[in-house]
């Protein structure tokens, strides 16, 4: 089916291959990128609940060294060796990323600095800092 | 059966825009998939289009030569890798090639 003049029905079927051909492409990603993204989020999100109960400073390092650990090991595992970057990735990822970012650096900062005791603040925090990641593994899964 | 009036003039007119370099099956379904991606391994586009990698390899110099698709050589550990990623003109000459062939189907 090489013809440079198709029949519509030649048309259909080379739409229907490229088609076919992007859809096998897409799936071949594993969704890695996304599931990266939920990977931070529960850390995340169990790094702040952990703060919320953890009023000593020693304990709350172990516990920021454990989040630390958890990024890394998502990190390599998920993100070393990835075959397919799905369309559109850097700007979904750079959203979440930033978002997080923001989030985490004020939340840390205020938590740390008059709120260190509060568990309402850390608890609220712990959903504040988490949803930029989790919209962005939605979206990256749905894309 | 004699064409219906009009529907002549539509598909020549597809047929006219119709890209010469990606109207290959194998380097269309190779542009297709790539366009679903900002970048992909070639072992990935290669079971995706389900072609062996010699096949792969013309089709992507093919490309490469005109420009649609940019190839990146890197490494994966110690394992040497290629990366494929479609141009911004890759991508609009696909796009307009789909648009011919839909033209095409729906005459």
């Amino acid at each position: 089916m090489t013809s440079t003049n198709p029949t519509p029905d030649e048309a259909r079927q080379l739409l229907a291959m490229s088609a076919g051909a992007a859809g096998s492409l897409r799936a071949a990603g594993q969704n890695r990128h996304a599931q990266w993204l939920t990977g931070l989020a529960t850390s995340t999100f169990m790094f702040y609940v952990g703060l919320s109960t953890i009023p000593d400073d020693g304990p709350a390092l172990v516990l920021c060294g454990a989040y630390m650990a958890s990024c890394l090991v998502l990190s390599v595992s998920l993100l070393r060796g990835v075959t397919v970057t799905k369309e559109g990735m850097g700007r979904r990822w750079i959203g979440a990323i930033r978002g997080w970012g923001i989030a985490y650096t004020v939340t840390l900062i205020v938590g740390l600095t008059w709120l260190r005791e509060s568990v309402l603040f850390w608890l609220l925090a712990s959903v504040v800092v988490t949803a930029p990641l989790a919209v962005g593994a939605w979206r990256e899964g749905r894309a | 059966m004699p064409p219906l009036p009009g529907s002549d003039s539509v598909g020549e007119e597809a047929r006219a825009r119709l890209d010469d370099v990606i109207h290959s099956p194998v380097r269309l379904s190779v542009v297709a998939a790539l366009a679903a991606t900002d970048e992909a391994e070639f072992a990935a586009v290669r079971d995706a289009v389900q072609i062996s990698d010699s096949a792969l390899s013309k089709a992507v110099t093919a490309l490469e030569q005109a420009e649609y698709v940019h190839v990146r050589k890197g490494y994966v550990g110690k394992r040497p890798r290629t990366w494929l990623k479609l141009t911004p003109a890759g991508r609009d000459a696909l796009r307009e090639h789909l648009a011919a062939l839909r033209a095409i189907a729906g005459a």
